[in-house]
C-alpha cells in the first residue's frame, strides 16, 4: 500500500492510499488551531453543534436519515488535541460503491453532507442557535462530569493532568468547564469562524485513486477560501518538575492506581522508538514485567498496564487492587521499573517485546483506522516513516538502549483512587418497586 | 489433506467471501476462512459459558449444579501449563497477541499474528487440550479473578446491565455475573475443573476457526499434528432454563446507587418465545434487528424528539440478543429522569402499535442492517468472532447467506414483532442513580 499525498486545491492536502482490500473506506477532514483550555472547550461544543442541522439538512435526523441512504455511513465530528494543537476533524466511514445496489455514489453523498456540516451549519445571521449551544454545552458537561463513572479512566486522566501541572496552556477538565459553563453562541460563532479558515488536510483510504477522490473533493470544498496552511506547534517533552503524589476518595469496592513518568523523549524529540520499546518491556503486552509479575506471579491486580504517549514521551501505569494491596503493589511496579534501569532484562524478553511491536506494526494495514491513526500523527509532525522504518529501528535497539532510557526516566506522578467501600459494603439499593 | 476427510465450502457471490468447514477425527470442527490480510485470527472456542452450570452427564440420573463463575475460571486456569509456563508467554515468544473471554454460552481462546503462524496455532489447540488445575494454582487465581469481579462491581454500565437481567429473569443463570462472586469462586476445587472440563471441552463441543492468510490444508495439516487422533464423545443434557422462565418480567423495576454523575438507565423487554430451528432463530434476529432500527435509530423520531428535549444524553444504544436458551430486546442511555424517558418510550411504541410502523423506516433500517453486516467482512477478528458467535448461537450454514435472511424479511414480520414482544408485562427498568 502507498501513500500518496497531493495539493488538491488552495491549501487542501490529500493523503491517500488507493486499495480494493476492504469493502468500506474511510475518509476525513482536518482542521487546526492551537490548543488551550479555551479552544478545548469551544472545539468540544462545537463537534456536537454542527451535527445540529445545516442549510440543506434542517435537523440531526434529516442529518442521520441522509446517513442511512448512504448505507449506513457514518461521520463523526471531533474536537481533540494532539500535544499543543486542536483538531477538529470529519471522520467518516462508508461503504464501498460496489456494494450499492441502487447506483448511488456513496463517497460522493457523503463529501457533500460533510461540506454541508462544515460550511453550511444551521446558523441565524451568522450565529448559531442559542438554545442549540446551550443544549450540546450541558451535553459537554455532562460527559466531563461523566469521568467519575469510570475510575480507571479516571485516575489515569487525573495522572496525565497532574503531570502537565506547569504547563499553563494544557486544558485542565476543571478549567474547560469552567469555559463550557459560560460559552454563548457569539464566543462560539467567532471560534467556528477562525476555525473553518483552517488548511484542511483529507486523508482517504478506498478503492479509488487519488485524482478522482480529489476531483469529488474540488467539487465540494474548493468554493471556500481558506487561511495560511497551519504550522502544527512541535511537541517537547515536558521538562520534570518535583514528584508529586495525590489521592481522592471515592465510593467504589477497588483502588485504582496510576503512576506517570517522564522519558525525555518523543516525536521530534530523541529516539521514541527506544521509549515505544520501554514500555512494551515495562507493562503494554502479557509478556511485559507488569503482567508477569504484578498480576501473573503476585496476583495483585488483574490489569496492570502501561502507556507510552509519543507526544509527551511520558509513560502512564493503570492499575486496580484492593486497597490493602496498594503499597505493595506501588512498591512492585516500581521494583519492575528498576530491573530495567539495571539492565535486568532477558534475551527472550527483549526478543518477546519487539516480536510483539513487529505484530502491531504489520497487523495495521489490516484496519484502515490503524492505517490513518499511524501515518496522520506522524506526518503531522513532518514525519514520512512508514510502519516498516517504525520496526527496523526498534529492531536494532538493545538492552543497554533500553536502560539507558529508563535511567533518564523520572517517576513523576502517583495518583491514587482509594475505593471507601468495604468488602462487606455494597451499593445501595432502592426499595423495589413491584407495582408501579 | 486426507481425501476421505468430511469438508464443505460455503460461499457468497454477493460478498465475494467463503470458508471451508472440516470435522477432524476427534469430533472438533474446523473452519478456515481464508482472507488477504497481513494477519491471521484464530479461535479455539467451547460452546460453553456461564449459563451452562446446570446439567445432566448421559446415564447419571440427576442434574448436578456447579458454582457460578466456574467457565470463566476454566478460561483464566487454562493458560497455566504442568511445567509451571504461562501460555501467554509463549505466545508472546512467537510475537502472537493472545486472549481470551467467556460469554454467556461460549468461551474463546484466540491469538492474532503476522509471523510464526504454525507456532502459535500449535500453541492454542495444545494448552486448551492439556487442562492442568491445582490446588495452590486455583488459590492463587482466586485472587486475580476477585479483583476482576471488583472492578466489573465498580463499573455503574455493567452494574446496570446486570440490573436489567435481574430485573427480566426469574430464574435462569444469565441474570448471574458470567466471573460468578467472590463466594462462588471460592468454592471452586481442581476435581470440579475437571469434571467441566471433561464435559464441555470434549473436542465434539470445540471448534477451531481460522482468519486470515492461510488455507484449509495449512490449518488442517497443523491442528492434525496437536488434536488427539480420537475422542469418546460423552453425551451431556444441559438444563433448559428458557422453558421454565415465565414471559413476565422477574421485577419492573431495579435500581442502585453508585458513583455516577447522571443516571444510567437500561431497558429490557424478555422474549422467551425463542424458535428450536436455528434458521427461524436468525430470521427473528434479523427482523428484531430491523425494527429496532425503526423504532430506536438516531436517524428516527423517538431519539431525536427525546435528545432535543433534552430527556436524554446523545449516546443512546439498542440491540436484540437471541440464542437458543434466551432472548431480549434493550434500550440503554443515560438521562436525568429515566422514568420520563421509559414513559416516552412505551408511549411511542404503543403509538406505532396503533398507527402503524413506516414502510419507509422498514427499507431503511434494512439497507442499515445489510451495510452494517457487510462492513464486518472487513476485519478478520469481527469474522472470526462473528462465526464463532453464528456456530453457538444459531448455525454457521447461514453465516454467509444471512444477507438473504435481512433480504426476505417482510413488513408484515416485523409488524407482529412489534406486536408481540413489546408488552409492559416483559418488561423490567434497570437505573443506576449518583450517590448524593
Amino acid at each position: 500500500m502507498n501513500l500518496v499525498r497531493t495539493k488538491v486545491c488552495d491549501n487542501i492536502y490529500l493523503s491517500s492510499i488507493k486499495t480494493d482490500k476492504f469493502k468500506s473506506g474511510i475518509i476525513s477532514f482536518s482542521l487546526f488551531h492551537p490548543t488551550n483550555a479555551e479552544n478545548s472547550a469551544y472545539g468540544a461544543i462545537l463537534s456536537g453543534v454542527l451535527r445540529r442541522g445545516t442549510k440543506k439538512y434542517s435537523d440531526m435526523a434529516k442529518i442521520n436519515l441522509r446517513l442511512d441512504e448512504l448505507y449506513a455511513s457514518s461521520v463523526d465530528i471531533r474536537s481533540t488535541r494532539l500535544g499543543k494543537n486542536l483538531i477538529l476533524s470529519f471522520g467518516a466511514e462508508l461503504l464501498d460503491n460496489r456494494f450499492s445496489t441502487d447506483g448511488t455514489d456513496i463517497l460522493d453523498g457523503v463529501l457533500e453532507l460533510i461540506s454541508e456540516m462544515m460550511f453550511y451549519p444551521k446558523r441565524q445571521d451568522s450565529l448559531f442557535p442559542e438554545p442549540i449551544v446551550r443544549q450540546e454545552a450541558g451535553f459537554v458537561l455532562d460527559s466531563i462530569k461523566s469521568e467519575i463513572n469510570n475510575t480507571r479512566a479516571y485516575a489515569y486522566n487525573r495522572c496525565v493532568e497532574i503531570m502537565k501541572r506547569n504547563d499553563a496552556d494544557f486544558p485542565t477538565l476543571k478549567r474547560v468547564c469552567e469555559i463550557v459553563q459560560n460559552t454563548d453562541t457569539h464566543a462560539l460563532s467567532a471560534f467556528y469562524d477562525r476555525m473553518i479558515s483552517s488548511s484542511i488536510e483529507v486523508f482517504y483510504i478506498g478503492a479509488l485513486d487519488e485524482a478522482e477522490v480529489a476531483k469529488r473533493i474540488i467539487k465540494y470544498f474548493s468554493a471556500h477560501s481558506r487561511g495560511l496552511v497551519y504550522s502544527p506547534i512541535l511537541p517537547c517533552p515536558d521538562a520534570p518538575c518535583d514528584f508529586h503524589k495525590a489521592e481522592e476518595a471515592m465510593p467504589v469496592s477497588q483502588g485504582k492506581l496510576a503512576m506517570g513518568m517522564r522519558t525525555g523523549c518523543g516525536i521530534n524529540h530523541g529516539d521514541y522508538h527506544a521509549g515505544i520499546l520501554l514500555n512494551e518491556l515495562f507493562g503494554a503486552s502479557p509478556a511485559s514485567k507488569l503482567f508477569l509479575n504484578v498480576r501473573e506471579k503476585l496476583s495483585l491486580c488483574y490489569h496492570c498496564s502501561s502507556a507510552f504517549d509519543m507526544v509527551s514521551g511520558n509513560i502512564t501505569v493503570s492499575s486496580g487492587m484492593d486497597i490493602k494491596n496498594r503499597q505493595v503493589a506501588e512498591e512492585e511496579i516500581i521494583r519492575q521499573f528498576e530491573d530495567i534501569r539495571k539492565g535486568n532484562i532477558t534475551d527472550k524478553e527483549i526478543r518477546a517485546a519487539k516480536r510483539s511491536l513487529e505484530n502491531v506494526y504489520k497487523q495495521i494495514y489490516d484496519n484502515p483506522f490503524d492505517i490513518q491513526s499511524f501515518y496522520s500523527t506522524r506526518q503531522f509532525f513532518g514525519s514520512s516513516e512508514t510502519p516498516e522504518e517504525c520496526m527496523s529501528k526498534i529492531s536494532t535497539l538493545t538492552t543497554d538502549d533500553i536502560a539507558d532510557l529508563a535511567q533518564k526516566t523520572v517517576l513523576d506522578t502517583v495518583f491514587f483512587v482509594k475505593g471507601t467501600l468495604t468488602d462487606n459494603e455494597t451499593y445501595e439499593e432502592e426499595e423495589d418497586h413491584e407495582n408501579e | 489433506m486426507n481425501d476421505k476427510l468430511c469438508s464443505r465450502i460455503f460461499e457468497s457471490s454477493f460478498l465475494g467471501e467463503s470458508f471451508t468447514k472440516l470435522t477432524h477425527p476427534c469430533g472438533c470442527d474446523i473452519y478456515v476462512f481464508p482472507k488477504n490480510t497481513s494477519s491471521t485470527y484464530a479461535i479455539f472456542g467451547s460452546r460453553y459459558g456461564s449459563i451452562h452450570n446446570v446439567f445432566k452427564k448421559d446415564g447419571d440420573a440427576d442434574f448436578v449444579s456447579v458454582p457460578d463463575g466456574i467457565a470463566h475460571f476454566l478460561e483464566h486456569k487454562l493458560f497455566t501449563n504442568e511445567d509451571g509456563s504461562d501460555s501467554f508467554e509463549r505466545f508472546s515468544e512467537y510475537g502472537a497477541d493472545a486472549n481470551a473471554y467467556t460469554s454467556f454460552n461460549k468461551t474463546a481462546y484466540l491469538f492474532s499474528c503476522t509471523d510464526r503462524f504454525s507456532s502459535s496455532l500449535g500453541e492454542l489447540i495444545d494448552f486448551v487440550t492439556h487442562p492442568y488445575f491445582t490446588k495452590s494454582s486455583i488459590e492463587s487465581e482466586i485472587g486475580i479473578i476477585s479483583e476482576e469481579i471488583k472492578m466489573y462491581d465498580d463499573n455503574p454500565q455493567d452494574r446496570c446491565f446486570y440490573g436489567m437481567l435481574e430485573g427480566m429473569y426469574h430464574d435462569h443463570s444469565i441474570k448471574r455475573n458470567i466471573c460468578g462472586s467472590e463466594k462462588t469462586i471460592s468454592q471452586i476445587t481442581p476435581e470440579l475443573l475437571y469434571s467441566c472440563y471433561d464435559l464441555f471441552y470434549q473436542p465434539s463441543n470445540l471448534c477451531l476457526i481460522v482468519c486470515g492468510n492461510t488455507s484449509p490444508e495449512e490449518v488442517y495439516r497443523i491442528a492434525d499434528k496437536h488434536l488427539p487422533s480420537f475422542s469418546e464423545k460423552i453425551g451431556v443434557t444441559l438444563a433448559n432454563e428458557n422453558k421454565k422462565e415465565p414471559k413476565e418480567a422477574n421485577k419492573q423495576i431495579t435500581d442502585v446507587k453508585m458513583q455516577v454523575s447522571k443516571p444510567l438507565f437500561n431497558i429490557g423487554f424478555k422474549d422467551t418465545d425463542i424458535p428450536c430451528s436455528s434458521y427461524e432463530r436468525l430470521k427473528k434476529d434479523a427482523a428484531m434487528s430491523i425494527l429496532c432500527e425503526m423504532l430506536f435509530s438516531t436517524s428516527g423520531e423517538l431519539y431525536n424528539s427525546l435528545l432535543s428535549e433534552g430527556s436524554i444524553s446523545p449516546a443512546f444504544s439498542y440491540g436484540y440478543s437471541i440464542t437458543d436458551s434466551f432472548a431480549y430486546c434493550s434500550m440503554a442511555g443515560e438521562a436525568g429522569d429515566p422514568y420520563t424517558v421509559l414513559e416516552k418510550i412505551e408511549a411511542y411504541i404503543e403509538e406505532k402499535k396503533s398507527s402503524g410502523l413506516s414502510e419507509n423506516d422498514f427499507s431503511r433500517g434494512k439497507r442499515v442492517m445489510l451495510a452494517d453486516f457487510i462492513k464486518n467482512f472487513d476485519s478478520s477478528e469481527n469474522i472470526a468472532n462473528n462465526l464463532f458467535s453464528f456456530i453457538c448461537d444459531s448455525s454457521e450454514e447461514y453465516f454467509l447467506s444471512f444477507t438473504d435472511i435481512l433480504n426476505g424479511i417482510e413488513f408484515q414480520d416485523v409488524e407482529k414483532l412489534l406486536a408481540d414482544i413489546f408488552k409492559k408485562e416483559y418488561r423490567t427498568i434497570s437505573i443506576v442513580r449518583p450517590i448524593a
